[in-house]
């Protein structure tokens, strides 16, 4: 796999495992016990999205999936800034729910036509999960799409989520990333690198 | 299962989840490799990351199963391509209990990755049903 290709996947995974852990905040505290379920389902699908992506560019190098999920400092992540936002809002984070499924529909979309058959097949395979997300991203834009405050987030967010489909806008991070790191990693960092778990 | 090779002494195994998120993969895996060790073999177990396996490939005597243990199989994936609220909301989708038709659709998502949760009006449970994939 080329470099430029694993750069690609790096990104994507990255921004789904971060948007798993901000869509997992919503377990217990979110309005309806259903968007308690969803949400939490959600999140478990991005992170074994992340998890299949980042395994395709661990064996391109050599290493493990689990090394480069957790063993990169914050700064080396290359997820956008769009995922890393804690939005305990339910306008923003449905905003930008509908937002991301729009843009990584897109991305999927390109990817599926890779001249990398494992690349191609994931993305087909992850494109075809995503349609439930989208289903219910759609449902709550239908329910929310009067609602001021919706449009609001919808409006603030966009330029954001632009941003997730040009590689060129990567590199900075929030000034959340940073504490969102130390907690992912924190019972990782417990032990000596290498250890088994 | 999409393959199994058997070389000597060494098994290799290739399977297909139904979700990427599938939180029994490890198990799964672990599961193989530690039948395979009993049988006096060394494990190979590989996932694949493709999009290679469908809920149209489970046999009538799975979808049986399925039902028999509480679970409304999946329905057929469309010729139009991906699933849609309007089909998730139909009354296509029966009863594992008692066969009905007037279920109702509570929530898409469900405790795992591969099941929706559903009602059923006519006799008042629950029940899970296995999303299309």
């Amino acid at each position: 796999m080329k470099e430029q290709e694993q750069q690609l996947l790096l990104e994507i995974a990255d921004d789904e495992l971060i948007l798993g852990w901000r869509d997992s905040e919503w377990t217990g505290v979110a309005p309806l016990l259903e968007e308690d379920v969803a949400f939490s389902s959600i999140a478990q699908n991005e992170i074994g999205h992340a998890r299949a992506l980042y395994e395709l560019v661990a064996r391109a190098r050599g290493t493990t999936a689990d090394e480069l999920a957790f063993d990169r400092s914050p700064g080396e992540y290359r997820c956008a800034p769009l995922v890393e936002l804690r939005l305990m809002d339910w306008a923003d984070t449905i905003a930008r729910h509908y937002l991301y499924e729009e843009a990584d529909a897109k991305r999927l979309e390109q990817l599926k036509r890779s001249e990398d058959p494992e690349i191609a097949g994931l993305a087909a395979k992850i494109d075809r999960e995503e349609a439930y997300h989208r289903i219910h991203a759609q449902m709550w834009f239908d329910r929310l799409e009067d609602e001021p405050r919706f449009v609001e987030a919808l409006d603030r967010l966009r330029p954001q989520a632009e941003a997730l489909l040009d590689s060129a806008q990567r590199g900075e991070h929030t000034t959340e990333l940073a504490a969102l790191w130390e907690e992912m990693t924190v019972v990782r960092r417990s032990q000596p690198a290498g250890t088994k778990w | 299962m999409r393959d199994i090779d058997v070389d000597d002494r060494r098994v290799r195994v290739e399977f297909t989840p139904t979700f990427l998120g599938c939180p029994a993969l490890d198990v799964m895996r672990d599961a193989m490799a530690d039948s395979i060790r009993a049988l006096g073999a060394e494990p190979e177990i590989q996932v694949l990351l493709d999009d290679s396996w469908s809920t149209d490939r489970i046999t009538a005597a799975g979808r049986e199963k399925l039902r028999a243990s509480g679970f409304a199989p999946p329905s057929p994936r469309a010729e139009t391509g991906a699933p849609t609220l309007v089909q998730l909301q139909s009354n296509a989708h029966r009863c594992p209990y008692c066969s009905s038709t007037e279920t109702r659709l509570e929530n898409i998502f469900g405790p795992t990755p591969c099941r929706s949760l559903r009602y059923c009006t006519s006799c008042k449970q629950p029940f899970e049903q296995f999303k299309t994939i």
